[in-house]
């Protein structure tokens, strides 16, 4: 059982949950891989950025940058919208248990938890949203500059 | 003439409804609006203005005959159908390459509001394996990953019973975050061997209004900060409700187990 390291099982299961998410939001079959693909390698970005940076926030931004340019690359590749391949792809880097536990310390009146997890979640909500942004904004000059040309 | 008014009117409503049908099933409001132009102009309206937020779409345009037209369409409830958005943009594709028959988009607009990747069984399936595999991704063991199907099932059934009756989303997640936290507790009450924090987290997830927050982002970096701003408080309401519920449940259960 050396092989079934808890990263791997991470990395797969963030997948299988992916397919779950593409099919809660109708996505068709045939598009169900690059779901598996897409949320599989963002904890796999996660992980490895978060190991050599020593960040974990670094790492959920990376993650999110990672994710980001896969949707935009796929989307234009097989002519498919860009949540189709961005939504199950960013649903594993979503902080729910960091929710969770921030929720319990909040009822468990633990104070220490609350603040920490609590803090956790927005470090990690702000990572996902610079990491999207810093993509996004690219994108958006980029194809606005081509319709400029091609208009 | 009056054929040539009818045929502008109806031009006008299957722009907004393709437009409707794009915001209610969870398109980007930049989406809509792009392709809200993309149709006028391929039906030879001109000055084309338009200005989509999660709630409503305002269209106003010029006909070929020199007439203005304003028409608005409120959008009361968004339902995730990234199938249905994918399809809408090829047959918007479609129309803006010489498909102009209203006879044939309507029926392949039809076709789209019928159609179904999956059944309502593969929800219930889709539901099971999200919540089992997040519930071993952050660190169950295979008990809990097992317990965590029932709940999800009922999440799904529950919230299936709920849309029957109710439009309100923080009602919705509100009851289904209580369902979830109280079967959970019964759980580890029963089976002292189980993790009740890894399987809520697990099935949590399922709540989480992660769509909302993405589109959020996307569209206050495309420059439609009202629809940006109305999703992201949109989300943090729901994650707010998620947490009454869970809460509610805590303060009964906590203290009678």
């Amino acid at each position: 059982m050396n092989i079934m390291r808890p990263e791997l099982i991470q990395i797969i299961s963030a997948g299988v949950a992916g397919i779950g998410f593409a099919m809660i939001f109708h996505i068709r079959p045939r598009h169900l891989p690059v779901a598996f693909a897409g949320a599989a390698l963002g904890w796999l970005l996660y992980l490895v950025t978060k190991q050599v940076w020593g960040s974990n926030a670094i790492g959920m931004m990376f993650a999110a940058l990672g994710v980001t340019v896969y949707s935009e690359i796929g989307a234009r590749l097989f002519h498919m919208p860009v949540s189709v391949i961005y939504t199950p792809a960013v649903i594993p880097l979503i902080p729910g248990g960091h929710l969770y536990y921030c929720m319990r310390g909040f009822v468990t009146d633990s104070h220490a938890d609350f603040v920490k997890y609590g803090s956790m979640l927005l470090e990690d909500t702000l990572s996902i949203v610079l990491g999207t942004m810093v993509v996004l904004t690219f994108v958006s000059a980029l194809t606005q500059r081509k319709q400029k040309i091609s208009g | 003439m009056i054929l040539n008014m009818k045929d502008t009117d109806n031009k006008i409503k299957i722009i907004l409804d393709i437009g409707q049908m794009l915001l209610s099933n969870g398109a980007d409001v930049n989406r809509v609006e792009d392709t809200t132009i993309r149709l006028a102009n391929a039906f030879e309206f001109r000055d084309c203005q338009v200005h989509a937020i999660n709630s409503s779409i305002i269209l106003t345009l010029t006909s070929p005959d020199d007439e203005i037209v304003t028409r608005a369409r409120r959008i009361t409830r968004i339902d995730t159908d990234l199938d249905k958005v994918d399809e809408l943009n090829n047959l918007s594709r479609k129309i803006c390459s010489g498909m102009k028959e209203p006879g044939s988009i309507e029926n392949e607009m039809e076709r789209i509001r019928a159609s179904a990747p999956y059944s309502p069984f593969m929800m219930y399936f889709a539901y099971a394996i999200s919540a089992s595999f997040f519930t071993l991704f952050f660190g169950g063991s295979w008990q809990d990953m097992l317990y965590s199907v029932p709940i999800a099932l009922m999440l799904r059934f529950v919230k299936v019973e709920l849309s029957q009756f109710n439009n309100n989303k923080m009602v919705d997640n509100i009851i289904l975050s209580a369902v979830l936290t109280f079967l959970a507790l019964i759980g580890q009450r029963l089976f002292p061997i189980l993790h009740s924090d890894l399987i809520i987290i697990g099935d949590i997830m399922l709540l989480i209004p992660g769509l909302a927050f993405c589109n959020s982002i996307h569209d206050m970096v495309m420059g439609d900060t009202i629809s940006g701003v109305l999703s992201m408080f949109d989300a943090v309401l729901r994650a707010l409700s998620i947490a009454i519920g869970y809460v509610a449940v805590w303060a009964v259960m906590g203290r009678l187990l």
